[in-house]
């Protein structure tokens, strides 16, 4: 049996109830990160706005870290490996190979993150001489407490652990079957062979300089490797937080709108295009960083351009696939049918409202990635403001989106009110248009990203049309609207699992795609030579410029210097 | 013709204005208007109004009878 054929009337949580608690553990570790770091965000947001400071400036650091991981990794990774595990498990129609093996994994990432919060939360209190306020970005210069370096470590082992669980059913079930890998299972294993590449980079700042530097093993590190390492991995981690949404909107999405998906095989090229093109980008984080030539920030910014196709390739193929559902439901015309689809389902429009958010944030992202236009915004608001589109919103809205429609199948629960869920999806859409325009507006006037204090005595920022304080509003609007849509979201949750158990069962199938599997070429489901064309793409952007690196500035530091040189060489002239 | 707007399907349209509501100044300027703040909010409301009238007119138009086919929309 293939997942086509699973039997919808089955919930997940009947089939498999082993793998079922796994998924909702993890689900609900991804939920506990998003309401502490919801609130993180709020604090934030008021405090830089300067509407409500009831914390130290020098605190806005702790909470903007705690922020940063909590949502980016810890919400969106332990959301990925349940909505990973569900989809391995039921598109393979098997359970896992060995139960205590996946509970193994995911409290390896329990234990990680807890390591880290630690080590984070430690910054609050003076007494204790442990902190990591180094934000999400955790390169040097900027020292966190071996916890955190440690935590992050052991959470990401954690990730492999899992990965490794999805790919031994997937041998397995290769072994007993013929034919394609299921599409959602061949999601899954493109998304981890990128992650393992991806997280090479982070394995090895973290192993072998971050850790042993806050150990005092060694006395110092190259800023400029450790930054290049981590965005080795800081650009790919992106499309990990993306490629479960993705998922989502190939596999559930089309089937909530009424209909069926457009192309399997367009599905699986996007996939294909992520695990090949994700990591040799890095350096694009990187434009402004003095020690890497303008030659292989240029290959960056070619790489970067190419991710667009699989983007554009998605945004067609999930609109045909609505528009397919829309018309199965009685739409009509060209643009009539738009007002068939089922917007009274918060999963639905949750999912459809991220998607419409994400082609905004790939705009966004496309001045990010150009090498001269970035230079206006780097390191400006605009950069938060685009992430929050993607990360935060085509990644955050649909997980929650999805959230209301696997609720049935993991808890035998229904959702306790779909009205306060579409109010919370749209509310989460409105607050981020606010936020979002107003941090990109706030950028393009060089308003900057990661402080506290973003005002300057005898200077003030021309905010065009508007002004700084309108802007500051829209951000504490956007931001409390936010927060207040959490809220509404783990309320309705926890409501929902309060309410007896529902009797029957709800149709949770997934119909076949349009254009099946048998379309699409078997070349595609070669992993291994998409791996080797990965890495054979990671070695001509990154060797090079990582010798030099080196090679300029030592394995162990001092780190490339420019401003310092070239005041010292004016001293030695003069 | 399509069915009538629902109260979901118009609560998504009037989300989607707020892109729209919130750089309205921004969009008169590029055709060289430019408004104060009272004007601003005038123009807004009146296209909230606009909005509104117009999934009110849909709906006339659609019959108040008229089975929802949209499942929701």
């Amino acid at each position: 049996m293939t997942n086509e054929e699973l039997p919808g009337e089955e919930l997940f949580l009947d089939r498999f109830p082993d793998e079922a608690q796994v998924v909702r553990a993890s689900l609900w570790s991804a939920f506990v990160a998003l309401g502490i770091g919801a609130l993180a965000g709020i604090v934030q947001a008021l405090h830089r706005v300067g509407y409500v400071r009831f914390i130290d400036s020098a605190d806005y650091y702790t909470v903007l870290t705690l922020h940063g991981v909590l949502l980016v990794i810890s919400f969106t990774i332990f959301f990925l490996v349940g909505l990973f595990t569900w989809a391995v498990t039921r598109s393979l129609d098997r359970p896992v190979e060995n139960i205590r093996f996946t509970w193994a994994w995911y409290l390896t990432m329990v234990a990680g993150t807890v390591l880290a919060g630690v080590a984070i939360l430690g910054g609050f209190v003076d007494s204790i001489p442990i902190s990591a306020d180094v934000l999400f970005t955790f390169y040097a210069p900027l020292q966190a407490h071996p916890l955190f370096y440690a935590g992050l470590a052991v959470f990401i082992i954690g990730t492999w652990l899992a990965g490794f669980d999805w790919f031994r059913s997937w041998w397995i079930w290769r072994s007993e079957n013929d034919g394609r890998i299921p599409l959602q299972t061949f999601m899954v294993l493109t998304s981890m062979l990128m992650w393992y590449i991806a997280t090479i980079g982070v394995a090895i700042s973290v192993v072998f300089f971050l850790l042993p530097w806050s150990l005092g093993i060694i006395d110092q590190v190259n800023p400029l490797l450790t930054r290049t390492l981590f965005w080795y991995f800081g650009h790919p981690v992106v499309y990990f937080w993306l490629m479960p949404a993705y998922l989502l909107w190939y596999t559930v999405l089309p089937s909530i709108s009424g209909g069926r998906l457009f192309s399997d095989p367009l599905a699986r090229v996007v996939f294909v295009l992520f695990l090949i093109l994700s990591t040799p980008v890095g350096i694009h984080h990187q434009y402004l960083d003095p020690g890497i030539a303008e030659g292989f920030k240029f290959i960056a910014m070619t790489n970067t351009m190419f991710l667009l196709l699989p983007s554009l390739l998605t945004a067609f193929t999930v609109v045909a696939s609505m528009e397919h559902g829309a018309r199965q439901r009685g739409g009509e015309g060209y643009l009539s049918w738009l007002g068939a689809l089922p917007w009274r389902d918060p999963a639905f429009t949750g999912m459809a409202l991220a998607g419409l958010m994400f082609a905004a944030g790939g705009f966004s992202g496309m001045v990010n990635a150009g090498m001269n236009i970035n230079y206006l915004i780097h390191n400006t608001l605009w950069v938060p403001g685009h992430f929050h589109l993607t990360v935060g919103t085509a990644v955050a809205l649909t997980f929650m989106a999805a959230t209301y429609w696997l609720l049935p199948q993991l808890t035998r629960r229904r959702l306790y009110s779909r009205t306060i869920g579409l109010f919370q999806v749209v509310m989460w859409f409105v607050g981020m248009v606010l936020m979002s325009n107003a941090m990109h507006r706030a950028g393009l006037v060089g308003i900057p990203r990661r402080t506290a204090e973003p005002q300057y005595d005898g200077f003030a920022f021309d905010a065009g049309l508007s002004s700084v304080a309108e802007l500051d509003a829209q951000v504490a609007i956007g931001g409390t609207l936010l927060f207040v849509s959490v809220v509404l979201f783990l309320g309705n949750l926890i409501i929902s699992l309060l309410e007896d158990p529902m009797e029957g069962t709800v149709d949770r199938s997934l119909p076949p795609a349009l254009s099946g599997p048998e379309d699409s070429p078997e070349v595609l489901d070669n992993l291994s030579l998409w791996v080797a064309i990965a890495l054979l793409l990671v070695l001509l952007a990154y060797s090079l410029p990582i010798g030099a690196i080196v090679a300029d500035g030592g394995l162990f530091g001092p780190g490339t210097e420019s401003y310092p040189v070239v005041l010292s060489w004016l001293e030695v002239v003069t | 013709m399509s069915g009538r707007i629902s109260r979901a399907g118009l609560l998504v349209i009037l989300a989607f204005l707020v892109p729209v509501i919130v750089e309205f100044r921004t969009l008169a300027a590029l055709f060289g208007v430019s408004l104060s703040v009272g004007q601003y909010l005038v123009a807004v409301t009146g296209l909230v109004m606009a909005v509104l009238l117009a999934v009110g007119a849909w709906n006339l138009r659609a019959g108040t009878t008229a089975d929802d086919h949209t499942g929701g929309a």
